[in-house]
């Protein structure tokens, strides 16, 4: 276990060594604010007929859970696999004795928790700006409540990501496939909702089937199975091409 | 004690090349030097006793098999497998201690230490990616030697290190054979190199072991490394050389 977690470690200490997470995170941030500030903008200039929402981090969890965060999986899985592959630095993970299990198992943690990182950071740049815009902090809690759940299905994304990253070489392509597989899967779950209801990306705002709605319980199982499901046979059809794997 | 066993190790690549039917001991405390040309197998032979590829026959280190226990066999073994693995964005600090982190029990100061050894210490700060082909190369060494292995593989360790890093190099190595009995399987295609290294010596050629021995035998029948290199792989091409 503790071989496990110093890998994990290390592999997530190279993510956050990356300026490009932290980037993205500022531009989430700012467009947190953008979003204040269009609605402060749209409020003044209908003179009070249109008013702010009144939850702002609720509001930012869409463009958080839907595109920031699955960017940023996707980009942190893509550097820990076909990118250590293509600049040869791959073997490193391997010449310890950290057995290729959990060699994969750690990357995908770290692409995992980095995910979890960035959501929360987002909750709390948008709760601090709508405590600054004066609406109150009374949603907060509940909020938050919201923004944990919503991690749990960033766990599938990174899954798909390793997948993929297992497929292909080049991390140009990985990234692209990512995307492409991605936007795909979303796009199946908008407009063909019988197929869309059986593919696990559809469950990224995964707070709407446990808060707030009083969904039936053979529902809520049949939901949270397709989801792990997913994600267990992913994980291993991942395995077994990496186990496989020259290096 | 046997470190290193393979029994009939093959592992072929799409292009047909790769190693058949390797079987090779290596011993406590010996440093074995596998001499060939380039793309005789070398490279994937070491690859195979660190599982980095997929193989058919059976390996064992320590006495274990290196599928069941490759964590445990990993514990105590260092490698440096073709070009150093590095992480070009982290320091040369940051790069042996990550992968120490793993271990367990490596201090600040034996980092230190070892980054000293291979002249690495006042550069320890300044990120692996800008460090020469000889630093990288020196800085893969300070990596596979400073959890203290009881084995190490190095493939071709003097490639792009100068005189001064190549003589240094062989220094490090024998003191830790003669003192702490660490065991090393060592490639190269530079006969000569591996005769004043190592104390036994196997041939590879064309993916096949060929011929093997004790390195002061050998000299005692041939002039040289290389002339006996010459010579076994005269004797497997019939007589016939290029």
């Amino acid at each position: 276990m503790n071989v496990f977690l110093s890998a994990t470690k290390n592999e997530l200490h190279k993510l956050l060594l990356k300026k490009k997470y932290f980037v993205l995170t500022i531009i989430g941030a700012f467009v947190c604010f953008l979003r204040l500030g269009g609605d402060i903008l749209v409020a003044k200039l209908s003179e009070g007929q249109i008013t702010l929402k009144s939850n702002l981090v609720v509001s930012m969890l869409g463009f958080t859970v839907d595109i920031l965060v699955p960017l940023i999986v996707f980009m942190a899985v893509t550097d820990l696999f076909t990118g250590e592959m293509q600049e040869d630095s791959f073997k490193a993970s391997l010449l310890r004795p950290v057995s290729r299990f959990k060699v994969l198992l750690s990357k995908t943690v770290a692409a995992f928790v980095l995910g979890c990182i960035v959501t929360f950071l987002m909750f709390l740049v948008s709760a601090i700006m709508q405590m600054i815009s004066g609406r109150g902090f009374s949603n907060i809690p509940h909020s938050l409540a919201i923004y944990l759940v919503d991690m749990i299905p960033i766990l599938g994304i990174a899954v798909l990501a390793v997948f993929i990253n297992m497929i292909s070489k080049s991390p140009t392509l990985s990234m692209l496939l990512c995307i492409a597989v991605y936007v795909l899967f979303k796009y199946i779950n908008y407009y063909v909702s019988p197929i869309g209801q059986m593919i696990f990306t559809a469950y990224s705002q995964w707070h709407k089937i446990w808060l707030g709605t009083s969904l039936p319980f053979g529902a809520l199982m049949a939901k949270t199975g397709i989801l792990f499901g997913s994600i267990l046979i992913l994980y291993t059809l991942s395995y077994i091409m990496f186990d496989r794997k020259d290096c | 004690m046997n470190v290193i066993e393979l029994n009939n190790v093959t592992k072929l690549y799409k292009n047909d090349r790769g190693i058949r039917n390797i079987s090779l001991t290596v011993k406590e405390g010996d440093i074995l030097g596998l001499l060939g040309p380039n793309g005789s197998g070398k490279t994937t032979a070491m690859k195979a006793v660190l599982n980095l590829v997929n193989f058919s026959g059976e390996i064992k280190v320590f006495g274990m098999d290196l599928h069941n226990d490759f964590e445990k066999i990993m514990q105590n073994t260092g490698a440096l497998i073709e070009s150093p693995a590095l992480y070009k964005d982290l320091t040369a600090y940051q790069n042996v201690s990550m992968h120490a982190s793993v271990y367990g029990g490596v201090s600040k100061e034996r980092i230190e230490t070892v980054l000293d050894a291979v002249h690495l210490l006042q550069y320890k700060n300044d990120k692996a990616g800008k460090f020469s082909l000889g630093m990288k190369q020196r800085l893969g060494l300070a990596i596979a030697f400073v959890t203290d292995p009881k084995l190490i593989i190095l493939d071709e360790p003097v490639n792009g290190l100068d005189i001064e890093g190549v003589v240094e190099t062989r220094e490090i190595i024998k003191r830790l054979n003669s003192e702490k009995n660490v065991t090393f399987l060592i490639s190269s295609h530079m006969a000569g190199e591996i005769e004043k290294t190592c104390n036994k010596v196997a041939v590879m050629y064309e993916g096949e072991l060929i011929s093997q021995g004790e390195t002061d035998d050998i000299l005692k029948r041939h002039a040289s490394m290389e002339e006996y290199f010459l010579s076994v792989v005269k004797d497997k091409r019939g007589g016939i050389m290029i």
